[in-house]
């Protein structure tokens, strides 16, 4: 524990002296915890447009399937729901009525929000090349630091994703040690495009849906979603 | 005129030939043209001259343009070869590197910025029409609030609605505009390069070959990527590299023919000589006089023109087998000989004069090159000739009149009514086959045998990259912009009425681009968008009513 505590001491020491900014190492992989196949949580969203005046705000639940994919779905101040199969299949639901997605931007953002939710390493790996630099913290009147989160870069390796934003910064809030194993983790997401705009995003996991059997009907059992949304998801006939 | 006035006047003509064409051969030897363009064994059409003009631009273009094509199992492979090559490729001076698709896609998305009011899609223009402004107002609130699936190519400010984005990119997506980035699918990446210098040139394109064949070896051998190429230059480097062997296979064959032959007549490798000096500046001065006139010498007309080697050497020939049947003295057997010559070289001059008559400008070049050719071979034979017959030539008197008399013997046997028979027969068997089954191709592609590969390549890139052809326009004339538009409907009718043509495959400036009239009512449907209480305002105030959440009140992350 002594030993733990001077190397967080000695990396605090060491960030001031040399400059957080300075202070970044690649990775081959997030520290995802794992999450479970299927789960459901809510975020809400703050996006920069250049030319308006503050951020503009939205809320919304998602949920997500290992096997299926993402269901998100924006509740105010709009109402939006795209489904994004593990497939590659991309849907917009309007007044009920599903319209295929066939934008390659609307593709590039299913595989990315699938893969940054379900912490599919390989996938996230493969698209992004990642770095890493902690958020230090340090209490007022005294000198104990501690990382607070972990702010990890995803830099685009593809064409495809260079051509849509510049960098994804995620911000892998640590549990509080009084919070104990076990507790729900939030993720911020923050995305700037190639534009310079940046779109922030947290999502924190709400609910555990185990088990793989009657999929599409744990997914309607979830707060906010459909039989249409899930039936969508899960290739429901 | 006695025979020694006509010989000096002749020696006068081959000496002043032969400097004159001296000084110009040493002119234009620093700037050697030897021409491999395609056009010239195309018929010239009848144009305005602005028709012309477009056409020999709009030539000189895709003459220059070549496209590589690069694809592999992996975005990023063909990224990092498409890096290298670029990287390479810049280093090689006869290569201009042209945008690539998205910088030209950026230039279009400004360039049409200002004119974005006037232009509208087929859904748009319905959904003005319809007049459902709430149903925009939603959609771009959406857009704006929730996750953007579809790319703003102009920022709020110019396009507060996403709308002109949408206008661009459907325009873009429209087939019949020719203007969708095709190579965006897939692992694959296009590069677009102009040869600066010496596109036709075959001296200019071996250099050139050489230099891109070491550039796309190494990036195959780097990455897991394949190169593949598209390009009337290859065509006609492949053509010309085929047509250089070609020559050099008509040269060393009848070169090695003709040797044999003098050897085995006259014994003597004196004989050799004359024939080899009258071939020489033979094929010379007709090389120089065509450059003066055109410019530059077409591979082709040297392809032809080395046949005239044949032609030339009989005049060799006749000149050793009747200078030594005669004596010095004896005039009149000279004089014959003379008249002969000049009688053979006149019905020469003639047959190949008339090549100039056709509309292909080859084989104008080839009628020039081999009358030339001949008049200065001939020059050669008649002034030199003497002079090679000064150490006496002994002629075979065993072998060639045997092989003379029995070809001739059965020959003879058969009777004059028997021979008028044959040729009648032959004559009634020709004329009928030319009537009836016309056995003549002037297609000038039989000209050229494009290997299997070189097409197989062609195709591929055709498949992803979109590039233009010459040879494939059609041009719209009309007394004003609307005549242009209705004749451009028109046009489109027909073909689409005609099922000879697919009109997805006509592609025009006009099927994005509407006509005034359809401008001025596009620019006042919009008004229903940026008008009082249009869309946009009332989008505006929706979004300055919307409450923060609390939770952005604080910065998420420090960036």
């Amino acid at each position: 524990m002594m030993l733990k505590q001077s190397r967080i001491v000695a990396l605090c020491l060491t960030s001031l002296m040399l400059g957080l900014s300075n202070l970044s190492y690649s990775l081959d992989q997030l520290p995802l915890p794992s999450q479970g196949c299927s789960f459901s949580g809510s975020f809400t969203q703050s996006k920069d447009v250049a030319g308006l005046v503050g951020p503009l705000l939205s809320a919304g639940v998602f949920y997500y399937h290992c096997e299926a994919g993402v269901i998100w779905k924006t509740k105010s101040p709009v109402s939006q729901i795209f489904v994004f199969r593990k497939t590659g299949e991309a849907y917009k639901l309007q007044q009920q009525t599903a319209t295929v997605l066939k934008s390659a931007q609307g593709k590039v953002l299913g595989r990315l929000l699938n893969s940054l939710i379900g912490g599919d390493q390989n996938q996230i790996a493969e698209q992004f090349k990642i770095t890493t630099r902690p958020e230090i913290e340090c209490q007022e009147g005294s000198e104990a630091c501690k990382p607070s989160a972990e702010i990890y870069s995803l830099e685009p390796r593809k064409r495809s994703l260079k051509r849509g934003l510049k960098v994804i910064e995620l911000n892998l809030a640590q549990p509080k040690e009084e919070e104990g194993e076990g507790q729900s983790m939030s993720v911020g997401i923050s995305i700037l495009d190639r534009k310079d705009q940046w779109t922030r995003i947290i999502s924190s996991k709400t609910e555990n849906l185990e088990g793989l059997t009657d999929s599409a009907l744990r997914c309607s059992e979830v707060v906010s979603l459909n039989k249409q949304e899930c039936d969508l998801l899960h290739d429901a006939p | 005129m006695n025979l020694n006035r006509i010989l000096m006047l002749w020696r006068l003509l081959f000496i002043a030939l032969l400097l004159i064409s001296s000084v110009l051969g040493l002119r234009i030897a620093s700037e050697l043209q030897i021409d491999t363009n395609l056009a010239d064994v195309s018929p010239s059409i009848q144009n305005t001259l602005e028709t012309r003009a477009a056409i020999a631009q709009l030539t000189q273009n895709v003459e220059q343009r070549i496209l590589l094509l690069i694809s592999g199992g992996d975005d990023d492979s063909v990224f990092e070869a498409e890096q290298q090559l670029r990287n390479r490729l810049s280093k090689l001076s006869e290569l201009s590197i042209l945008p690539t698709s998205e910088v030209l896609a950026e230039k279009l998305t400004e360039g049409i910025k200002p004119f974005r009011f006037s232009l509208l899609s087929d859904d748009q223009r319905a959904e003005l029409i319809s007049g459902n402004a709430e149903a925009i107002v939603q959609q771009a609130k959406a857009s704006l609030f929730g996750l953007s699936e579809q790319i703003r190519l102009y920022p709020f400010a110019d396009d507060p609605l996403g709308w002109h984005s949408n206008t661009l990119l459907a325009l873009l997506d429209n087939p019949s505009a020719g203007l969708s980035n095709v190579e965006a699918v897939g692992f694959n990446t296009v590069i677009n390069l102009r040869i600066d210098y010496g596109a036709m040139n075959m001296n200019a394109q071996q250099s050139l070959m050489t230099n891109l064949n070491i550039v796309i070896a190494e990036v195959a051998s780097d990455y897991p990527v394949t190169v593949d190429r598209s390009g009337v230059f290859f065509f006609v480097a492949q053509a010309a590299k085929d047509s250089k062997q070609d020559i050099s296979r008509i040269t060393i064959g009848s070169g090695i023919g003709v040797i044999l032959l003098l050897l085995f007549a006259f014994r003597s490798l004196h004989a050799l000589l004359l024939p080899f000096i009258s071939i020489a500046l033979g094929v010379g001065f007709a090389f120089i006089a065509t450059h003066l006139i055109y410019g530059s010498v077409h591979v082709l007309t040297i392809v032809f023109g080395a046949s005239l080697i044949g032609i030339v050497i009989d005049y060799s020939l006749h000149y050793f087998y009747h200078g030594t049947q005669g004596n010095e003295t004896d005039n009149s057997e000279r004089q014959a000989l003379h008249r002969a010559m000049l009688l053979s070289l006149m019905t020469s001059l003639i047959g190949y004069a008339a090549l100039s008559f056709s509309d292909l400008q080859a084989l104008q070049k080839v009628a020039l090159f081999s009358c030339c050719g001949l008049l200065m071979a001939w020059l050669s034979v008649i002034c030199l000739g003497d002079w090679a017959l000064r150490r006496t030539l002994t002629t075979d008197k065993k072998v060639f009149p045997f092989l003379v008399s029995a070809f001739s013997r059965p020959l003879k046997l058969i009777k004059p009514v028997a021979w008028a028979a044959i040729s009648g027969a032959v004559v009634v068997a020709a004329t009928s086959i030319i009537l009836f089954s016309q056995p003549f191709d002037d297609d000038p592609r039989v000209f050229f045998n494009a290997s299997e590969a070189l097409i197989a390549s062609e195709r591929k890139v055709a498949a992803v990259a979109n590039d233009y052809e010459p040879g494939r326009y059609l041009i719209i004339h009309g007394v004003n912009d609307d005549d242009v538009y209705q004749r451009y409907e028109q046009l489109f009718g027909l073909i689409s009425e005609s099922g000879l043509f697919d009109a997805g495959n006509f592609t025009s400036l006009l099927a994005w681009i509407p006509n005034k009239s359809q401008q001025n009512s596009d620019y006042l449907l919009q008004e229903k968008l940026y008008g009082d209480g249009g869309v946009v305002q009332k989008l505006l105030a929706e979004i300055s009513t919307q409450t923060p959440f609390s939770e952005f009140n604080k910065p998420i992350i420090m960036g």
